[in-house]
């Protein structure tokens, strides 16, 4: 019954994104008075992107997880090449980062190693809310599309070379530096913004980012790095289309989607199929990465849009919570007995705003099924000043991420607009 | 564990103690706002006893405003980074409950103490995503989040919130 199911469903998808137009009618979040929306089929600068199982369906299926293939190649090869899949799509970080175990022997001694201003290898601690990952930076040729970006830094997670973790890096909650516990091949980080530490790296040590570590083991000390030696967002380094991203998902059905397909377009305003349309809300952002967000009265200063948050996450007293899962794996959700429609507006740091409503179902009967991909599941969240739409709000609407500093379609980011 | 949180104590030494006074927390309703000078527990550890690093603090000369709020007292530090810490401690001395908000997601295993390894198992279990760690144990309720250099999390003990104590005030 699940596979049938689940083929009717990607079938339906299937044909919705082919008739392009995914219809703001049937969707859970619509915005007042948007049109209909226009997925960018194949081009030079768009990517498929699919919302499935990831790499892990058949054990621990993940969900609202958005993931496109990726080239990545020594520098300056045409040759020592890999295409990788299963990397996901974060609109809540910067900078390319690739499971090593998933990278060829090849293409591992092809990417060239970033040194520190000590001459020692330079490797990265990435911080995440429920855990890190560490390895070392290294640069290369992404290939994304049609899209390349040279010699660009990316980290590569776990490569066997750098294992003594310092203390700082590993107190960050759990390890993630293999394909089962990262839960992808890789994350490709498409926010608003360049650098993944920007100049706080440059200026002082102060974040445990970026680490000196001697080869072939020995005690890692912090350092200071640059701008162009930090893990970068490779759209900014594209030679065109390097203004930022659009996240373009279809619409579902209520009940979820065993998958959905859409696409991930680079550049705004700068090809046929990238351009902001009349009706599209431009949200600046803070440097970081906020809007305000004012939902049941209460407006959310610390708000934001991440197609890196696979629910929407939000304070709501009077919605029912549950505790979905037991032991380790329990956790809180919301879970109205019938679904809840609600609204919310979104106001960029621009004084633009847009009134969205949207839906909660209740996630024990959704995360019940097979599915993988629900506009309507949301949960509590940790920071009581913010309301997060993440995937969820992304079906059936193409969101802009604008890239700091550079102009886009008449406006220079950082923003997001839909 | 004791030689490491040790070790943090000292690093604590380039902690900024801010004080809380004049800052509007939306704390209980109608409680009578008690400022003083009190020495304040730098840094301790969810569930963790407050006085016991009372030495620690001695040691560093550090001295600090924090606010009593009917029944506990909220101590806000901000570190280098820039990210804020608070915690919670009830009249018993006892930390009931951490937060933090910030570019930079603090030493977890400091904030957490005794429970890190219960929050470390719980991120380990498969869930979506790397932005979001929700956690609903008994003894430990845990909300992670944010996006990069913009995180924010808090924990809780539920068996150690003072009688009466409002989930909505910790923040």
């Amino acid at each position: 019954m699940r596979s049938i199911y689940s083929l009717i469903l990607a079938a339906l998808v299937s044909l919705t994104v082919l008739a392009g137009c995914g219809g703001s009618g049937n969707g859970d979040l619509s915005t007042s008075g948007s049109g209909s929306q226009t997925i960018a089929p194949a081009a030079n600068n768009v990517v498929t992107m699919t919302v499935n199982g990831g790499p892990l369906a058949s054990t621990a299926p993940n969900f609202n997880i958005p993931y496109v293939s990726v080239t990545v190649c020594a520098h300056g090869s045409t040759s020592n090449c890999q295409t990788i899949d299963n990397i996901q799509v974060d609109t809540g970080s910067y900078g390319l980062r690739l499971i090593s175990s998933v990278v060829s022997s090849s293409l591992l001694s092809g990417l060239t190693q970033v040194n520190a201003s000590t001459g020692s290898p330079l490797v990265e601690c990435t911080q995440f809310a429920d855990g890190y990952s560490w390895g070392s930076v290294r640069t290369a040729d992404v290939q994304i599309s049609g899209e390349t970006a040279a010699n660009v830094p990316i980290q590569l997670i776990g490569d066997s070379g750098f294992t003594n973790i310092p203390g700082a890096c590993s107190s960050g909650l759990t390890q993630e530096d293999t394909v089962e516990t990262f839960g992808a091949n890789g994350i490709l980080g498409v926010g608003p913004f360049v650098q993944d530490c920007s100049t706080a790296c440059v200026d002082s040590t102060t974040y445990p980012y970026y680490w000196s570590c001697p080869t072939g083991g020995g005690t890692c000390s912090q350092v200071q790095v640059t701008l162009a030696q930090e893990v970068s967002n490779p759209v900014y380094y594209f030679t065109t289309d390097n203004n930022g991203v659009i996240v373009e998902l279809p619409s579902i059905a209520d009940a979820g989607a065993a998958s959905a397909t859409g696409s991930l377009v680079f550049g705004i305003g700068t090809e046929s199929n990238n351009a902001l349309s009349s009706g599209t809300k431009v949200l600046t952002t803070d440097d970081s990465g906020y809007i305000t967000i004012t939902f049941n009265g209460t407006a959310y200063t610390e708000s934001y849009i991440d197609s890196g948050s696979n629910l929407l996450y939000f304070v709501d007293n009077s919605l029912t919570q549950c505790t979905l899962g037991s032991g380790s794996n329990a956790e809180s959700f919301f879970c109205p007995s019938s679904e809840q429609s609600l609204s919310a507006t979104n106001q960029g740091q621009n004084g633009a705003t847009s009134t969205v409503n949207f839906q909660v179902a209740n996630a024990q009967t959704q995360l019940n099924t097979s599915n993988t991909a629900f506009d309507n599941v949301a949960a509590p969240n940790s920071n009581s000043m913010s309301f997060d739409f993440g995937v969820p709000f992304f079906y059936g609407r193409n969101i802009y991420v604008a890239i700091a500093s550079m102009a886009a379609g008449g406006t220079t980011g950082p923003y997001f607009a839909y | 564990m004791h030689n490491r949180a040790l070790a943090i104590c000292t690093q604590g030494i380039t902690m900024k103690l801010l004080t809380l006074k004049g800052r509007t927390l939306g704390l209980a309703l109608g409680a009578a706002l008690l400022t003083g000078s009190v020495t304040v527990p730098v840094y301790a550890a969810l569930g963790g006893d407050a006085t016991s690093v009372d030495a620690d603090v001695q040691k560093m000369k550090g001295q600090a405003r924090a606010q009593a709020v009917s029944g506990y007292t909220v101590n806000e530090i901000t570190l280098p980074s820039g990210t804020t810490v608070r915690e919670y401690v009830s009249s018993e001395g006892k930390v009931f409950a951490v937060t933090w908000k910030g570019p930079v997601v603090p030493d977890m295993q400091q904030m957490l103490g005794t429970y890190f390894e219960e929050a470390k198992a719980a991120a380990a279990a498969p869930h979506g995503g790397h932005n979001h760690l929700n956690v609903d144990h008994p003894d430990l309720v845990l909300r992670s989040g944010g996006h990069m250099r913009a995180w924010a999390g808090k924990a809780y003990v539920p068996s150690l919130l003072p009688p009466n104590f409002n989930l909505g005030d910790i923040q």
